[in-house]
């Protein structure tokens, strides 16, 4: 089969690989329709994530039909259409059942490396690292799934793959941050980073009720999409002081609570994000924290600071002052998918939300390589792209 | 080129904390010791910077501008290396760190040694009074990383958290893990569970307890394993870089045992059929 590989930094390359097959029996082999780029996936690209290997089939977010089951799956048979949470979650053990999916204690095969740099183990992930256990990513025509009878969303309702892909990661994701913000009405929330999983972070605060959202960005495109598709009002960093415009559209007050919709790769301008930039290619910070040092800074008093964005290691002049003295929440999170996909279905199908509004580029799996390039240079407006496999 | 003096008198001054060291307690000896070394080197690094020409001349190299100069960020480098013990006293990062510089030393006197303005017998003496330095400064830091290899009983309070052991005699170690389930039902499967290939290993020789999680429903495994070490350091090196030394075998044990109380299997991704790491392309030909 075909499968977007992993072959070096900035490097992604078509090739013909062997086959998924069944290793445990609760297994599914899915036949993917459709698959995304997401933009974890340039952190990958980048070469910021340890633990990768040449060869590495990439994608986390993908959605298609079962072609064959293990012989404990009893929910789901051949034919049926499906689409799989990103983190691979047993449901059985004390993580799963208190609804930490991201966090399952049984999904990592390689839980002491992640051991060693973290403390302790996340659940496994596809196509993210060995680290993250060294399972094979979706972005290929086929692809084991572990535990089928808990991960995968049946979808019978005749919705297209555009309209429910997203509830793979990034639509929870974003809805995630916008609920770990704590919004109350009369809210205002502000969003750094206006990706996708931004778009839906504002499309979530809005749904949870903020009264309003700011996105800040320097992309004008995705700043015209978050104001025109997602209804936030919007700063460019690269024009305006975040911290001053943020201060004045609040009363003085700051936002209630602040996303990181960016993570470790973020930018920024003048001395700062020369140092960081400095620091990480010496290798003497990992990550770029320049949109959270901002959140941060920026944050009411007693207000919260919700992280999406991903980190993968360790950051420089992390704020801690103000977060401890201003009586700041920190709350963070790989997205606990599972939770979310059915209310989340529903809201697609009630006509709350609409995902596809973020995606403006389609094209056929043997394209990725083009498309890893286009999104990493923000070629064409791209804002989302989707990998045709079938 | 400074440091050559700097760590001949550095060997005047341990050997002078060695003579004291033997008539005091081994911690505050340990102390004493580091503590004169860093003495010394806030001392020698001052000289440095506030006169580098003389001690360029001391060693036998010429004072020029840019020997002065060096001279001067090597001075710095000592008086960090000397304040870097007083803030670190039981750390061995700092003697290491004079090792390096011993080691840089030499490079240097040997890089001087091609300059015709250089007077070579000086430089030589001070290339052997280095060395001699460099062999017992990797001696102290060694002992200071390694409480086992060092001379004295490790009977003294500061060394009592890091007990001197035989090379050869029995280790314990002891792992714990959460099971999502009663202690009646982890106690009643445990024995089976522990008989599966993948795991005897790992728990070969072990003691186990299980007792309930506070947040009930849970059961909290406790399990201690003895082993013979085997191959000496190296051996216990090679073995925890390759995971295959006793503690990691233990983890993984337990972490086998949880995925077959909980979930009936153990859970394999593409790249842990194989050895070490591996692609996650999946592979037709491996085999469980």
């Amino acid at each position: 089969m075909k499968a977007a590989c992993w072959m070096g930094k900035q490097k992604v390359e078509v090739v013909d690989v062997p086959e998924p097959r069944i290793l445990n029996q609760r297994d599914a082999i899915v036949r993917i329709t459709s698959t995304a780029i997401c933009g974890s996936d340039l952190h990958l690209y980048n070469g910021f994530v340890q633990t990768m290997e040449r060869g590495d089939i990439l994608g986390h977010e993908f959605m298609g039909e079962v072609v064959e089951v293990g012989k404990s799956v009893k929910n789901l048979k051949a034919g049926d259409r499906v689409v799989v949470p990103f983190p691979i979650a047993c449901g059985a053990c004390g993580a799963c059942k208190a609804e930490y999916y991201s966090l399952c204690e049984n999904s990592n095969p390689n839980a002491s490396m992640a051991e060693k740099m973290w403390g302790h183990s996340p659940a496994g992930v596809y196509g993210y690292s060995h680290l993250l256990g060294g399972f094979a990513g979706g972005q290929a025509e086929y692809a084991r799934v572990p535990f089928a009878d808990v991960g995968p969303l049946k979808i019978d309702n005749g919705l297209t793959d555009e309209q429910v892909l997203f509830l793979s990661d990034i639509l929870p994701t974003g809805y995630m941050g916008a609920e770990m913000a704590n919004i109350k009405p009369g809210d205002i929330v502000a969003v750094w980073g206006c990706g996708p999983v931004g778009q839906f972070a504002i499309a979530s605060a809005f749904l949870l009720g903020a009264e309003r959202v700011i996105a800040i960005d320097r992309f004008r495109y995705r700043l015209e999409m978050a104001r025109d598709r997602a209804g936030a009002e919007i700063v460019n960093y690269e024009e305006q002081s975040v911290l001053e415009v943020l201060k004045e559209m609040t009363g003085g007050r700051g936002p209630d609570a602040c996303i990181d919709a960016v993570g470790s790769e973020a930018h920024g301008h003048g001395a700062i994000y020369a140092y960081d930039r400095a620091k990480q290619a010496l290798m003497l910070e990992s990550d770029r924290p320049i949109a959270l040092r901002e959140a941060i800074m920026a944050c009411r008093n007693a207000g919260t600071v919700s992280v999406i964005g991903v980190y993968g290691g360790f950051i420089d002049k992390f704020p801690m002052g103000s977060l401890m003295n201003r009586s700041l929440t920190l709350r963070t999170g790989q997205c606990h998918v599972h939770r979310y996909m059915k209310p989340l279905l529903q809201r697609i199908e009630r006509g709350e939300i609409d995902p596809t509004f973020v995606i403006t580029h389609t094209m056929p799996l043997h394209e990725a390589p083009r498309g890893y390039d286009m999104f990493v240079n923000k070629e064409d407006d791209c804002e989302k792209i989707i990998l045709k496999a079938a | 080129m400074a440091t050559t003096v700097g760590s001949f008198l550095r060997r005047s001054a341990r050997g002078s904390g060695q003579r004291n060291g033997r008539s005091v307690s081994g911690s505050t000896r340990g102390q004493s010791l580091a503590q004169g070394m860093g003495w010394f080197s806030v001392g020698l690094g001052t000289a440095q910077l506030l006169a580098p020409r003389a001690l360029s001349r001391m060693i036998g190299i010429d004072d020029s501008d840019r020997n002065a100069a060096i001279m001067r960020a090597i001075g710095v480098r000592e008086l960090a290396s000397g304040l870097g013990i007083f803030s670190q006293r039981n750390d061995a990062t700092f003697l290491w760190g004079r090792v390096v510089g011993d080691i840089m030393d030499l490079a240097l006197i040997g890089a001087a040694g091609a300059s015709a303005r250089s007077d070579r017998r000086k430089l030589a003496g001070a290339a052997l009074a280095v060395a001699g330095a460099l062999a017992l400064d990797m001696a102290t830091a060694r002992k200071r990383s390694n409480p086992e290899v060092t001379e004295l009983p490790a009977t003294s309070d500061q060394d009592r958290d890091e007990p001197a052991e035989a090379d050869e005699s029995p280790r314990q170690i002891r792992k714990a893990i959460t099971i999502s389930r009663s202690p009646d039902e982890v106690q009643r499967v445990w024995s089976d569970v522990v008989r599966h290939p993948d795991i005897a290993d790992g728990l070969a020789y072990s003691q186990v307890s299980f007792c309930p999680s506070p947040r009930g429903g849970e059961t909290e495994v406790r399990v201690d394993v003895a082993y013979e070490p085997r191959l000496g350091k190296v051996g216990a090196a090679a073995s925890k870089l390759a995971r295959k030394d006793p503690a990691s075998r233990l983890s993984q044990s337990l972490r086998h045992a949880k995925q077959l109380i909980e979930i009936g299997e153990i859970v394999h991704s593409d790249a842990s059929i194989h050895r070490g790491p591996h692609p996650a392309r999946p592979d037709r030909e491996a085999r469980l």
